[in-house]
């Protein structure tokens, strides 16, 4: 079994900045006190959001993220992404991932839904080719017509949700991450989309999703990971993790 | 490719190649890949910049030209006025004050927008990972869009006043490569060091008001005589002088040439240095 993302001792840092640790005016004043610089480094508070984890994700994965709000389980994902860059350790992802967070990010409410095709295609890493030849699917799947020719501030929240869960989910990628499933869509497309996002984990090498819907975790996934305090407790079957550490929500 | 590895617990990061791979502290590695990854995805910073300006100027029938017919005016205006304080003639000084105006609204612009590339990109920052270099990519390309609009009022003042710049006008390819190289490496250079400090900004748009007054846009640098060393240190004035020289039908001095490719190898040098050393930390400063 191929390894398809190995993080070696992962530490994520956020640092807290006050409005004086951004003021290069204090920097300067700090430095022309003297000896306060030291403290105004001190006075930096730092949030470890992640720290030491290591974790090995291969071929087969469907790994579900259990954790208290604030444990990390967005960060992780956010680092597997690539997003946010590890303080200290290695990150190793060997396969195209698609990060489904925040599917609406960068469409423009002025320009048409074929325009925001290219737009949201282009974020998404695909070429002017590919685009162009996955379009026609996209406009299918997402069932807008001819609504397509008018800009997307015409549209209503759900539509633009269709759009662009269409655009993010039109070609297979080999890991898939997944913050929160996408609950927003309307009753008619949810079941839809529902069915397209099985086949593409299905299809896909390893998902990796943060969610507080332990059902829907437990019909994808069949490992998991529980976090606490951005430490990495345990990772192994989801129902040994759950029965071990949830065992309320069993 | 993925056949090609073996089940081993931990892949060594340099053998196996990877589609994606970070370790903490700075990487040569890891900038130049950003670089050379933004130029292969051309087309998105292309058609973000785009939008910018589609955005700025939606409803409106001649769009971004609103900019070139203010320019318009205000050379109009000035022209009158300044080539009679200056005592110029009007033919001379009108494609002069044309050409200033137009380089320092980019100049002065650009400066501006460097320093909100990555703090007004937070939310694509924190949502994607995108080569950092792509943001000032689009600020670069959405002022060079809106400087080509502004090249009309140039090109109806050198019919107005019979300039024709002849063969000098391939030294814009030179004076050009210059400004853009010069652009980019200050972009990314202000944009980290707003997005970390923020209050380099304001410093930065009130510096950019001193500065218009010590350049030679709307007076000559001849009217300083002996004083001539206070543009020439200026860096604003030879990116000017580049720009402005040659579409008024004569040669720049080497001078600027040599001082802007010498800013050029300093500012890409410090830049890359500090690139390499927080690019990794830009998303954690937005």
């Amino acid at each position: 079994m191929s390894v398809l993302a190995s993080l070696r001792n992962v530490t994520v840092h956020f640092p807290i900045y006050s409005l004086g640790n951004r003021s290069l005016k204090r920097r300067v004043l700090d430095i022309t006190t003297g000896g306060r610089i030291s403290q105004g480094r001190n006075n930096l508070v730092v949030i470890e959001a992640i720290s030491d984890l290591t974790l090995e994700l291969k071929d087969g994965d469907r790994v579900g993220i259990l954790g208290h709000n604030g444990a990390g389980k967005t960060t992780l994902l956010r680092v597997l992404s690539g997003v946010y860059e590890p303080s200290y350790g290695h990150i190793s992802v060997y396969g195209k991932t698609a990060a489904l967070f925040d599917l609406v990010m960068g469409m423009e409410g002025e320009a048409t839904g074929h325009e925001n095709i290219v737009l949201r295609g282009l974020f998404n890493g695909m070429s002017l080719n590919e685009i162009k030849q996955f379009a026609p699917s996209i406009a299918e799947f997402s069932g807008l017509g001819d609504y397509l020719q008018m800009p997307l501030r015409t549209y209503s929240s759900g539509m633009v949700l269709r759009l662009a869960f269409s655009i993010a989910t039109c070609k297979q990628p080999e890991i898939i991450l997944l913050d929160e499933w996408i609950s927003t869509l309307d009753e008619e497309f949810i079941q839809k989309a529902k069915k397209r996002l099985s086949e593409l984990a299905e299809k896909s090498k390893v998902l990796v999703m943060a969610s507080h819907q332990i059902d829907l975790l437990k019909s994808l996934c069949n490992k998991a990971i529980f976090m606490e305090h951005g430490k990495l407790i345990a990772f192994g079957p989801i129902d040994e993790i759950l029965a071990k550490y949830m065992p309320s929500k069993t | 490719m993925l056949a090609a590895m073996t089940d081993t617990t931990l892949i060594p990061a340099k053998t196996s190649p990877a589609f994606y791979q970070a370790s903490g502290g700075p990487s040569t590695a890891a900038a130049q890949r950003d670089i050379i990854e933004t130029f292969q995805r051309a087309p998105l910073w292309l058609t973000m910049a785009w939008q910018d300006i589609k955005l700025r100027y939606r409803g409106s029938v001649i769009g971004p030209f609103w900019l070139s017919i203010s320019m318009g005016i205000m050379i109009v205006a000035m022209g009158i006025v300044y080539s009679h304080l200056l005592k110029t003639e009007a033919h001379e000084y009108f494609p002069f004050l044309t050409l200033g105006l137009m380089q320092w609204s980019l100049m002065s612009t650009l400066m501006q927008d460097a320093c909100t590339t990555f703090a007004h990109s937070a939310s694509f920052i924190k949502q994607i990972r995108l080569p950092y270099t792509t943001y000032a990519m689009r600020t670069l390309t959405r002022h060079m869009i809106i400087y080509a609009h502004n090249f009309v009022v140039y090109i109806v003042v050198a019919i107005i006043f019979g300039i024709w710049p002849g063969v000098y006008l391939v030294l814009l390819i030179p004076s050009l490569a210059l400004l853009l190289w010069n652009a980019l490496w200050m972009i990314m250079f202000l944009g980290m060091l707003c997005a970390r400090f923020r209050d380099i900004t304001p410093i930065i748009t009130s510096l950019v008001q001193v500065v218009f007054f010590v350049t030679p846009v709307i007076w000559s640098p001849s009217l300083l005589d002996a004083h001539i060393w206070i543009v020439w240190i200026n860096p604003f004035y030879h990116f000017l002088e580049l720009m402005r020289a040659p579409l008024l039908g004569h040669a720049p001095s080497i001078w600027s040439y040599v001082y802007a490719f010498v800013t050029g190898i300093i500012g890409s040098t410090v830049t890359f240095m500090l690139f390499r050393r927080f690019r990794a930390r830009i998303a954690y400063w937005v």
